[in-house]
């Protein structure tokens, strides 16, 4: 698989301290946007997204010399990025508890926020749609259907049974159907 | 793309209205976000120091420094040492015990070390005083005498007998004369006596021996036989009668041997023995040859 050879190469280099850089930059240029997806899906918000994407990278920089490639580069880089974003909406719940105003930190308000946001468009209460979903069925929801992740694949990204993640998926394309149809 | 059409059908399959959405994001990036985004996080990773930082080749001279220190004869003062650096900062490094106590009370620095005490001389010198004088004294003593009667007290207490070293009672011999003229009658007396007794009493405990066991079944049989009557006796020669007539169980008569039988019990047998058999012990036509 050529993707795989050449994430072996950008290992080897990244590993190299004098083509360390230059690696690791190739490594961000590729994923960059792949990730950056997953994310905004997750917090909404580009300044969010920014936040967790940039830590995402740093968290890689820290812990690449010791990724053992048991999984594949991608795997593991969407391992990072959903572990940062389900920590950092955590983190904004804990915020918005001790603040007592949901208004502000609410997903959907997020949604409804940006400045392109049009109420008419299907595509926008589908976002809306999607917020209104538990964390992690966004994750599986989002995974499988912008993604479009086999389920394997996602096994290893979320941890999980595959037969759980089918489960998920079928769950939140209910609900989200469900959530379209009635409001 | 297999993989791609197998989720649409799914999706289809679940909803046909979700599948309709578009799936493209109605989300916006600032013009030019993704060109940059390398360039910040290295700058981030740059900027990003660690907590705790030490100076540059702070450990490469750690190991001779501490080395150095051992070798100057500050060695009992590492531990000190290290404690000024981990609780008294740099400023106190390297400070000895008499400049820490100088630091801390210029009296008590000033007063001598020596104690005022003494001791006996030569106290270190022995590894123990108390010892040295004990060495050489027994602590433990014996009754006098004891160890020479001890092997016979010992045999004593065992049984067994004690042989005394006592000079040997010598049993002379005595004369021919003496003997004679002695008590020799009276041993001679005492020899015919028991001979006479032994003579009489032999024929008396043998006749003894031989009459025990009639005398143990004392059944006088006239005297049985007088009461039973006639018919009883005749009855009982009957039945002995008829038990001597019966056939004996393991006799030849009582077996059911044919011809056949006997040519192969006789088979290995030559012609001439059984020949010879029947002119020594039956008739010459009773012969079955083989």
């Amino acid at each position: 698989m050529g993707v795989t050879i050449q994430d072996t190469e950008l290992l080897l280099q990244f590993r190299n301290p004098e083509t360390k850089e230059k690696a690791f930059t190739a490594i961000i240029k590729k994923y960059q946007e792949k990730l950056y997806w997953h994310i905004r899906r997750m917090v909404v918000e580009h300044e969010d997204a920014n936040d967790v994407l940039q830590n995402v990278f740093i968290r890689v920089w820290n812990g690449l010399e010791n990724f053992r490639e048991d999984s594949q580069l991608y795997t593991w880089l969407y391992r990072i990025a959903t572990n940062e974003c389900l920590s950092y909406l955590e983190q904004q719940k804990r915020k918005s508890t001790a603040s007592l105003d949901e208004s502000e930190s609410g997903l959907g308000n997020k949604v409804v926020a940006d400045k392109y946001f049009d109420p008419n468009k299907l595509e926008w209460k589908l976002q809306l749609a999607i917020q209104q979903l538990p964390d992690k069925q966004r994750v599986v929801f989002t995974l499988r259907y912008y993604d479009e992740m086999p389920y394997e694949e996602m096994s290893r990204v979320l941890d999980t049974s595959e037969g759980a993640l089918k489960a998920s998926y079928h769950h939140a394309v209910k609900k989200i159907e469900d959530y379209i149809l009635n409001r | 793309m297999n993989g791609k059409n197998d989720i649409s059908d799914e999706l289809k399959a679940l909803s046909i209205l979700v599948d309709g959405i578009s799936r493209q994001h109605p989300y916006t990036v600032p013009a030019g976000y993704f060109d940059t985004l390398a360039q910040q996080v290295l700058s981030r990773i740059a900027s990003k120091s660690l907590t705790f930082t030490v100076p540059d080749g702070y450990f490469d001279n750690f190991a001779s420094r501490v080395l150095d220190r051992i070798k100057a004869g500050k060695g009992t003062e590492v531990s000190e040492v290290f404690l000024g650096e981990v609780f008294l900062g740099d400023a106190l490094l390297g400070e000895s015990v008499q400049e820490e106590l100088v630091r801390l009370s210029a009296t008590v620095s000033r007063i001598s070390r020596e104690t005022p005490y003494e001791l006996p001389e030569g106290y270190f010198d022995e590894l123990s005083p108390v010892l040295t004088l004990l060495k050489d004294r027994p602590t433990y003593e014996a009754p006098v005498g004891y160890f020479d009667g001890l092997a016979a007290d010992a045999t004593a207490k065992m049984g067994i007998p004690v042989k005394v070293s006592a000079p040997a009672k010598v049993i002379g011999i005595g004369s021919r004369g003496r003997i004679l003229t002695g008590n020799w009658w009276k041993y001679s007396a005492a020899a015919v006596i028991a001979g006479v007794i032994l003579t009489l009493s032999w024929p008396q405990l043998h006749m003894a021996n031989m009459n025990a066991t009639a005398r143990a079944i004392p059944i006088d049989l006239s005297n049985v036989l007088a009461k039973v009557s006639d018919q009883e006796m005749q009855t009982y020669l009957d039945d002995q009668q008829s038990i001597l007539s019966e056939p004996v169980a393991n006799s030849t008569a009582n077996l059911d041997i044919n011809d056949s039988d006997v040519k192969s019990l006789l088979g290995d047998v030559p012609d001439g023995e059984l020949k010879q058999y029947m002119e020594e012990h039956g008739r010459a036509n009773d012969i079955a040859t083989n």
